[in-house]
């Protein structure tokens, strides 16, 4: 009975017995905030930015920078490390998420990238870095912008694959699977390039930014901590997920999600204790520990030891002790982490001296918020039709699922 | 930049190093504290006493229940138990070419055909240790075969079963000391046909390597292995 | 008499050099050198005039030059009004400066466009190109000296800063504040010759200048000069830049990426070599 309600998974027939009937509370709450998301953009673009925004001159960047682009693709950094993870040191545990993980990254590139588009002030001429019209090759713009959009097609393979299952095109699924590990390969490159390009963005604003943020090194440290900013976001929407999607799990996924939840923690832990060591350096090199005792001080502390050591711990003692609770709240504490690393380095420490400070409008958080709803209904619609947490179709696994045959035996 | 006075630019090189030397060490002592689950985890199976001689070949791991066919059962709740082959039985057939396990929702009977390995040309049944129904397979040993024998109590696990009379069929098989005394005859049963010069184990120690059964008898080693596994025709 | 006469020649020179400069260049393809402004604080008046020059010359709104007041808070240029002029009291007594875009030698902002809207000339001044320009505002967070202003209120939105008057330089003729200064504090020629000039005045003069030129070294240099009677930081300018263009910030970044391009794909296929088990 199960194999063939995954059978059925391949044709999208298994869509129509999954129409929801009843509005569930996030629908209740997104539509609306979607729907004003769309009313404040439409008159953003009728009448400018600051129509919407609290952006000024002081402030050319906001929260839709801040926030979307920057915080969203360190949160996205969870398909670059599972994927090095599964398919290029083989950690075959981790292989029942990584199709979920591609996923989101690819949507999240999509949106929160995409919400750069709604940031710009002349849109239309887009178009210009993109067709040669004039590269400015010495901008690190031009590369997180030529970044985004490669990355996008090359998660867009990655997960193509899935979507051949979903339509039963049996060939074209073989002829994308054989592009995986290229997109891997070339995935990896471009994100350590990106996630530390976001960061080399703010070297030019060496004025600007607080002393104790700013650094030569802030790229190395926007792609060290878009490892662990990327695999606690994957235990965060992972846990969510398997709440939600609970009856498209593959019963794989389902047995070893925990398991899977305790490696990643690892990982984490990991990656934030070398960090740690690197903010120390940097502190260190930059001869700014005297600023410490200042307000903004204090503010350092708190984002480095409360919401990068604490976390670091409980993920040690979480995966130590396979304590999932401890894990997943290690996980929240890091995603708020890089929040206020992101919004520091952007808004917060960038011009802390100003008179006039920024405080993103409600229409700013409002259209943020619903790009992040709108991100959401799309990874719904996909996971509940293709094979993302459910197991692929049989005649995609392999030679290794030939059914067995039975055998007389003797009395 | 005055140009009017000393500005040492790698002040604090010294300070670095000396940070990097810190990591180094504390690198070390956090490695060692995240991998200590692992460790234990494999000092508590070695130290489950096998035979009373100093050397043991295969080891058995605490807590589960063995068939004699050489599968394992290990409860995990109340309603599901792990099932998979012992290291007697993966270093006895070595690494498979692909593993034939049962389809999720399929039937098992204890004596059984359980699942089947395709080792060269040959295939090899192993038995089920308890009937029931299969709600899982683990797909990372369908993807590296060489796990169930890298780690065969832990993640070279191979189905998980709903079994149909638990207690009833559990008295059947080996447990503790009366597991560790079946090893001990497996063990003797293969030294036995160990007595001509083949090279491949020290009659006095180490451990045997993998695919005892084709080193020993590289034509119609199936037959060997069939008497162990209790699958002669 | 003798000053006014050296700045006429001077200002001969500098038309002369213009046009016979391009021509040399046209014919021997030798690099044209960058034009400046030299800003002379202790000349100054404070009438403004320069600021309505400016407006007039871009179709900017005109700035009420009756009005006193604004004399009262220090201001920035905005997205209508290329350049302002501030009071300072200082130690040595009241000091008028003009500000604008310091068009510098190495820009931040023509670094960090990417689509090269903001554009460094070859005769010297950085311009914004309509055309070409997204509005995502990375030049302004780029610019040391916060220069570029944006249209946040028009949803056809530009960028407004100072450009030299680069067409009408391109002409042979002066920058509209240069040409409107009545009281000559504004001096227009080949950099080469004001930094000499300004070296010259300070020589000459060792008790009314403060000993040093203000926009030379700082952030690598740029086009416009200033002199003063008093420190810099007096007079609201940033004294804390450094001497090192802010583009050669972004270079150790920059440099890596094709070098990151090279290794990593080499390394990863390497690795997934290595693990493959078959």
């Amino acid at each position: 009975m199960k194999a063939d309600l995954n059978q059925l998974g391949a044709k999208g027939v298994l869509a129509k017995g999954w129409t929801r009937k009843r509005f569930t509370l996030f629908d209740v709450l997104s539509i609306p905030i979607m729907a004003a998301g769309a009313v404040i953009l439409f008159i953003r673009f009728t009448k400018g930015l600051g129509a919407v925004t609290n952006l000024s001159q002081d402030y050319p960047w906001g929260l839709w920078i801040g926030f979307d682009v920057i915080t969203g693709v360190a949160f996205a950094g969870g398909a670059y490390v599972l994927t090095f993870m599964v398919y290029i040191l083989r950690m075959e545990k981790y292989h029942p998420i990584v199709r979920a993980t591609v996923l989101n990254g690819f949507l999240a590139y999509v949106f929160y990238a995409g919400a750069l588009l709604l940031d710009l002030g002349r849109p239309w001429n887009v178009i210009n870095p993109i067709i040669g019209n004039s590269f400015g090759v010495s901008s690190v713009l031009f590369l997180v912008a030529w970044h985004f959009m490669l990355y996008m097609i090359t998660e867009l393979i990655e997960f193509s694959p899935a979507i051949a299952e979903w339509l039963g095109l049996k060939k074209l699924r073989k002829i994308l699977a054989s592009l995986t590990l290229g997109a891997v390969i070339f995935g990896i490159t471009l994100s350590t390039l990106h996630q530390s390009g976001l960061g080399a963005l703010f070297l030019m604003a060496k004025g600007k930014l607080h002393p104790l943020w700013y650094s030569e090194f802030i790229p190395v440290l926007f792609f060290v901590s878009s490892i662990f900013a990327g695999l606690s976001m994957v235990i965060f929407e992972g846990s969510i997920s398997h709440r939600v999607f609970h009856h498209r799990l593959s019963p794989a996924l389902r047995l070893s999600h925990d398991e899977i939840l305790i490696g990643l923690a690892k990982g984490a832990a990991g990656a934030m204790f070398a960090y740690l060591f690197l903010k120390i350096l940097v502190l260190i090199h930059g001869q700014n520990w005297h600023l410490l005792g200042t307000s903004m001080g204090y503010w350092y502390l708190t984002e480095v030891v409360a919401l990068v050591v604490l976390p670091c711990a409980l993920f040690a003692y979480g995966s130590r002790m396979r304590s999932l609770p401890v894990i997943k709240a290690a996980a929240i504490l890091t995603l708020i982490g890089i929040i206020v690393n992101r919004l520091n380095v952007s808004i917060i420490a960038y011009k802390w001296d100003a008179p006039v400070r920024y405080v993103p409008t409600w229409m700013e958080v409002e259209v943020t918020l619903a790009i992040i709803a709108a991100e959401i209904w799309v990874f719904r619609w996909v996971v509940n039709r293709m094979p993302v947490l459910s197991e692929s179709p049989l005649w995609a696994r392999g030679e290794t699922a030939r059914p067995r045959r039975r055998y007389l035996h003797a009395a | 930049m005055e140009a009017f006075s000393y500005v040492d630019i790698f002040a604090t090189k010294g300070i670095e190093y000396i940070i990097v030397i810190c990591f180094l060490l504390a690198l070390l002592a956090f490695w060692r504290a995240m991998t200590a689950t692992a460790r234990e985890a494999v000092a508590s199976q070695q130290r489950f006493p096998l035979t009373a001689s100093a050397t043991h070949w295969f080891s058995l791991a605490d807590g589960l229940h063995y068939h004699q066919g050489h599968a394992w059962v290990k409860p995990e709740n109340e309603s599901t138990v792990k099932v998979g082959m012992d290291d007697f039985a993966q270093k006895l057939l070595g690494k498979p070419r692909s593993l034939k396990l049962p389809r999720v929702g399929e039937r098992l009977v204890q004596g059984e055909k359980g699942w089947g390995l395709d080792i060269d040309s040959k295939s090899i049944e192993i038995l089920s240790p308890l009937s029931g129904e299969v709600v899982a397979v683990n797909e990372e040993v369908l993807r590296a075969p060489e796990l169930a024998e890298r780690d065969p109590y832990g993640r070279g696990w191979l189905l998980a079963l709903r079994p149909a009379r638990l207690a009833a069929e559990i008295k059947n098989l080996l447990s503790g000391p009366l597991a560790a005394a079946w090893m001990e005859e497996n063990t003797e049963r293969l030294r036995s046909y160990l007595g001509g010069p083949v090279g491949i184990a020290l009659q006095d120690g180490g451990v045997p390597v993998s695919g005892i059964a084709r080193a020993l008898a590289p034509e119609g080693w199936e037959e060997i292995a069939r008497r162990f596994l209790l699958t002669e025709d | 008499m003798k000053r006014r006469e050296f700045l006429a020649a001077l200002g001969a020179v500098a038309d002369a050099a213009l046009v016979g400069g391009r021509a040399q260049a046209a014919v021997s393809g030798e690099k044209t050198e960058f034009f400046g402004v030299l800003v002379d604080t202790t000349r100054c008046l404070g009438c403004r005039t320069c600021e309505a020059a400016c407006a007039e010359a871009h179709g900017l709104p005109q700035p009420d030059l009756s009005d006193s007041a604004v004399f009262d808070h220090e201001r920035t240029t905005s997205e209508t009004q290329w350049t302002v002029v501030n009071r300072y009291d200082t130690s040595a007594g009241e000091v008028f400066v003009k500000r604008q875009c310091m068009h510098c030698n190495q820009p931040a902002c023509a670094s960090a466009c990417l689509v090269k809207a903001m554009y460094k000339t070859t005769e010297g001044p950085v311009i914004w190109r309509e055309n070409k320009c997204m509005g995502c505002r990375f030049c302004m967070v780029s610019c040391p000296f916060d220069i570029p202003k944006f249209e946040y209120s028009s949803p056809i939105p530009k960028i407004q800063k100072c450009v030299l008057c680069w067409e009408r330089v391109r002409e042979g003729k002066q920058p509209a504040c240069v040409e409107s200064c009545p009281g000559e504090a504004l001096l227009f020629g080949k950099k080469r010759d004001i930094l000499e000039e300004a070296r010259t005045r300070i020589y000459q003069n060792p008790t009314e200048y403060v000993h040093e030129i203000y926009g030379e070294r700082e952030v690598g240099g740029g086009a416009w000069l200033y002199l003063a009677a008093a420190p810099f930081e007096e007079l609201g300018f940033r004294t804390d830049l450094g001497d090192r263009p802010y583009p050669e910030l972004t270079t150790g970044f920059l440099y890596a990426v094709p070098l990151v391009f090279i290794l990593w794909p080499a390394a990863l296929l390497g690795m997934s070599y290595a693990t493959h088990e078959e």
